[in-house]
């Protein structure tokens, strides 16, 4: 079984809400993207975290992670040198890693070579925005065999039986996006979101965990009622200095503090 | 993965999740409307009389002289706002009408779609809000003001290239937000099924019309591709016809048919020009109608079919051939649409050969943009 399946499975068992940590790779830099990455794991900051492969045409982000996005190609990251740096780490982070990759990035080689790539860094399963479900089987019959899963995304307005379908082949969690739109902050939760995810969370024996536009503490609060676990993008790449790693330690510490008390309380 | 979808290998709809129930609804309505005798004779009266169909199909004197064979332009030059575009823009203008969407959003590059929209919206009433790049919205400055005119807001789109690929992920983001009041107005047969079907088959009145107005039948036809409509558009009709040969004309500088690699952009998986990591690479033509770096999924089956050829021309000559119709034939031809006569212009032909050109638009929009030439403002003064 893989980390992050089982890091997934027992936090669900033991009803606790997870939390994972979207991240740039190469953002703002590679070395500070992967100290960021090691000193969340170290401090047990969140219990996964999202790489996201910086493309320069990102249909499903907002302005931040466009941004940060932007800003690692023009610097030089490429799919190759961030996974480098992730095998790197191998052997000294203990955090499972989820791969989130627009899916022509990994057409650029062989799609059986890049995700074998992947999986040889280490990444437990992928996320690719602009792949559906429908348009999936090819990709997940190779992560399957390179032993890697697929988490595969729900909208508010996706229908009940395709809800179905995708609860089958997602794993180990449903992405549930929080509201129409693209990643981002400010995104308003009501009523109508958390009776979104109770539904889905009924029509699907996996957890379900949440994203796009969690922003604050009472967001986190609001959701984790009912989401199983929660997805942090752009309000964490928003608290990464460019050129002051201290400072932005500093500032993801208090803001997973401060999370981890509205989710777990 | 769903082979309706699909040409061949290509297509699909590659689109965040929150986009599949939007595009079901509109292939429902679509498909209703299409089989609606009701719709369909709306649209053609519209086509009719606001937009000034059929266009002419004009025996080019001039041009079939310098090539030694008939050479023959479908006039959508003469459409009402000044190209092809129009054709689409009513027809999927009618289609929101007809399902209740009153808030229209489209991007353009040239501006000749978002024009096209603009007039179509202001037509049936509704709310338009155009997105454009930054770098088209300054060498598009006439057709900007047209817009504004015609009562569309322009959201400059300041992000990536600052042209077409970044208005179009503007216009995608927007959409996504809103699925269920905005109707997205693609502009050409791109992006995820079924616009590349719906654009299709709303340019193929172009075909259409050249079938009933040439004497026998042509051999070669001829359109620039930049996502591919106006081209589609007059191909389609033809397609069974396999004696007849198809021209596709890009820009040098964007030529993801003959120069890019199969891929996915915009919800389809097409030729496309990317880099080695994946990252789609910045485009340049003079013709900013052009200037994109993926083309519509039915020209990447064309292309592996050999039904159709793919050629391209740079800015020189699609410049050369701009100004040799306008002096000539006393028609300025869009620079996109030059491409086209600059391919024919270059060719060798025997004389018994019967060649149409889409003249896809009209050449006013770029009057500007040329005349900002140091070396051109000289000549004429
Ligand atoms: C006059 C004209 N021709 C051609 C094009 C290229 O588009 P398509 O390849 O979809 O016909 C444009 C696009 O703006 C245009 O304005």
């Amino acid at each position: 079984m893989s980390k992050l399946k089982d890091k997934v499975e027992r936090l669900y068992r033991e009803d606790k809400t997870g939390l994972s940590f979207f991240l740039t790779g190469g953002y703002p830099d590679m070395e500070s993207f992967t100290k960021l990455v090691k000193y969340i794991d170290k401090n047990n900051l969140a219990d996964f975290i999202e790489v996201g492969i910086p493309f320069s045409d990102p249909v499903a982000d907002g302005p931040v992670i466009q941004e940060s996005s932007q800003k690692a190609i023009s610097a030089g990251t490429t799919y190759n040198n961030i996974l480098m740096a992730v095998k790197s780490l191998k052997n000294k982070i203990d955090i499972p890693l989820v791969l989130m990759s627009y899916l022509n990035i990994l057409l650029a080689d062989e799609l059986e070579k890049t995700l074998l790539t992947a999986a040889d860094a280490g990444f437990s399963a992928a996320i690719i925005p602009d792949m559906p479900y429908g348009e999936h089987e090819k990709a997940l019959e190779i992560l399957k065999r390179v032993g890697m899963e697929l988490i595969l995304l729900i909208s508010p307005g996706t229908p009940d039986k395709r809800v179905r379908e995708i609860g089958k082949e997602s794993s180990p969690f449903l992405y549930y996006v929080s509201s129409y739109g693209v990643t981002g902050n400010g995104k308003k939760f009501d009523k109508k979101t958390l009776e979104s995810i109770r539904k889905v969370r009924n029509l699907s024996a996996k957890p379900v965990y949440c994203g796009f536009g969690i922003t604050t503490g009472k967001d986190a609060q609001y959701i984790a009622d009912i989401a199983d676990g929660e997805i942090i993008g752009s309000a964490v790449i928003d608290l990464i200095s460019e050129n002051n790693i201290e400072q932005t330690f500093n500032d993801i510490y208090k803001f997973a503090i401060n999370i981890g008390k509205s989710i777990r309380e | 993965m769903d082979e309706k979808y699909y040409y061949g290998g290509f297509g699909g709809r590659y689109v965040p999740e929150s986009l599949i129930e939007p595009l079901n609804e509109l292939d429902r309505n679509y498909k209703s409307c299409k089989k609606d005798k009701n719709f369909q004779s709306k649209l053609s009266d519209i086509l009719k009389n606001y937009a000034g169909r059929p266009t002419p199909l004009y025996l080019s004197g001039a041009l079939s002289e310098y090539c030694g064979c008939s050479v023959y332009l479908k006039r959508e030059d003469l459409c009402h706002t000044g190209a092809h575009k129009i054709n689409n823009a009513l027809g999927q203008g009618l289609l929101a009408v007809e399902t209740g969407k009153r808030n229209i959003i489209a991007e353009t590059g040239a501006g000749q779609h978002g024009v096209a929209t603009a007039a179509a919206a202001a037509l049936f009433g509704l709310k338009c809000t155009i997105y454009m790049g930054t770098k088209d919205i300054k060498r598009q400055h006439n057709n900007v003001v047209r817009m504004k005119l015609l009562g569309a807001d322009i959201v400059e789109v300041q992000e990536g290239d600052k042209t077409l690929n970044a208005a179009v992920n503007a216009t995608l983001r927007r959409w996504v937000q809103d699925p269920e009041n905005i109707y997205y107005l693609l502009g050409s047969c791109v992006g995820p099924h079924p616009y590349p079907a719906i654009v299709r088959d709303f340019h193929s009145v172009i075909g259409k019309e050249v079938k009933e107005q040439i004497p026998d039948r042509p051999d070669v036809i001829v359109a620039c591709v930049g996502g591919g409509s106006n081209s589609i558009g007059i191909f389609t009709p033809f397609f069974k016809d396999k004696n007849i040969r198809f021209v596709g004309v890009e820009a040098e500088g964007c030529a993801s048919l003959s120069k890019g690699k199969v891929g996915v952009l915009h919800g389809a998986k097409s030729y496309l020009l990317y880099d080695k990591n994946g990252q789609i690479k910045k485009t340049h033509s003079i013709a900013p109608g052009l200037d994109y770096s993926g083309v519509g999924p039915e020209h990447s089956f064309y292309k592996e079919r050999s039904r159709a050829e793919y050629v391209n021309i740079n800015d020189s000559e699609a410049l050369k051939a701009f100004r040799w119709l306008s002096k000539n034939e006393g028609i300025i031809p869009a620079l996109e649409s030059s491409h086209a006569v600059a391919w024919v212009m270059k060719e060798k032909w025997n004389g018994g050969q019967k060649v149409v050109i889409n003249l896809s638009g009209r050449g006013d929009k770029d009057i500007d943009e040329i005349f900002s030439m140091e070396e051109i403002k000289r000549e004429y003064e």
